[in-house]
């Protein structure tokens, strides 16, 4: 008999141009178990210890409800849960500091702020970063599906990526380099990549980023040596 | 989910994304953001004084929706582009979304030029930028 809360895997290796009939679908997708908690708990053990097949089973067509409820839910609570850990270290921190009660009620009032409108926050980000990694997909090579593939896939790979915001402290590092990770993985197995391709579309926004950064922080320091020489 | 279920839920999906942009068109034209001073400073610029590759790329989107091209301009050039482009796109999207025209095929490669536009646009941006704002 089958164990209870048993991943379905697909018995077939399932090719990267798979037509959507051969795509099982993810547990979440499926008609059973589907959007439950049974389905939400497959899903996430299937893109967090096997991305692989996870993505090979994706559904690639059909409505996007699925993966925009999968990262919403689970970015609204990996919100909440970040709050939470940063409400407490500035609760204790600030008790050590004697902090006046007001500042720290005040500075955790705009955490809940952040995390009511967290979910439209979510949706925007995951829309933006769908836009950048697809077109750096283009840029390096091409990109052999439309956007809105590239859009289940960082619904899916972020979504499960929150979960561990469950951990304090550095549970936010840990989230923010496993959903880049993830979406590598999944953007090399539904688009059909090699894996430097995806590996670029992802990491090279993050890159760019930063060297922008640089050169702002270069441009103030030269400004500010031009105005005291 | 059966494919009738399937198409119900796209074509709810596709009159979602027409409330959630019909709704972003009517509050940005009744709500002109730059001129009451309400936005969030950009921390870049807050902090450091240099704008950085999307400093008023808000505003841009805003002053589209109101209709003043030249000042969306102005303030980004690529974030006017950008609210000029899902103007055009959203609509389409939608009209897609419920049947009433062929989805528009996306190209999957793009030519040498077009892949050097993409990656030129956003440095020239930058840089029209911390012309424009300097000081």
């Amino acid at each position: 008999m089958e164990e209870a809360g048993e991943v379905q895997t697909p018995e077939v290796e399932l090719p990267d141009d798979a037509p959507e009939g051969l795509r099982v679908g993810l547990p979440w997708e499926r008609v059973d178990p589907g959007m439950s908690p049974g389905g939400l708990m497959q899903t996430l053990r299937l893109l967090l210890f096997s991305p692989g097949a996870a993505f090979q089973m994706m559904r690639i067509q059909g409505v996007m409800s699925a993966p925009i409820v999968f990262l919403v839910l689970l970015g609204t609570i990996g919100t909440f849960m970040g709050f939470m850990w940063q409400s407490w270290a500035r609760v204790m921190l600030g008790s050590m500091a004697d902090t006046p009660f007001r500042d720290l009620a005040l500075a955790n009032s705009y955490g809940v702020m952040s995390f009511v409108v967290a979910p439209f926050f979510i949706m925007v980000m995951a829309a933006v970063a769908t836009g950048v990694h697809h077109l750096c997909m283009l840029v390096f090579g091409g990109a052999p599906r439309p956007a809105d593939v590239t859009l289940r896939v960082v619904c899916y790979a972020w979504g499960a990526s929150y979960v561990w915001m469950f951990i304090p402290a550095c549970g936010g590092l840990i989230a923010a380099v496993w959903g880049a990770v993830l979406t590598i993985s999944g953007l090399r197995e539904v688009h059909g990549i090699p894996g430097g391709r995806a590996a670029a579309a992802v990491i090279v926004p993050y890159v760019v980023a930063g060297c922008c950064l640089m050169l702002i922080w270069v441009l103030l320091a030269t400004t500010m040596l031009a105005s005291v020489a | 989910m059966s494919a009738a279920a399937s198409h119900r839920m796209g074509r709810l999906e596709a009159w979602l994304v027409a409330l959630v942009g019909t709704t972003a068109l009517v509050v940005a034209r009744n709500y002109p953001v730059w001129r009451d001073h309400i936005y969030v400073a950009c921390p870049a610029w807050a902090i450091l004084g240099v704008p950085c590759p999307a400093c008023g790329a808000t505003r841009a989107v805003a002053a589209v929706l109101q209709g003043e091209l030249g000042q969306a301009f102005a303030w980004n050039p690529l974030g006017a582009l950008a609210a000029l482009a899902a103007i055009v796109l959203v609509p389409i999207g939608v009209a897609a979304g419920l049947g009433w025209i062929t989805r528009p095929q996306i190209p999957t490669t793009l030519g040498l030029g077009a892949r050097a536009a993409l990656i030129v646009a956003p440095i020239a941006n930058w840089a029209y930028l911390l012309a424009a704002f300097e000081g």
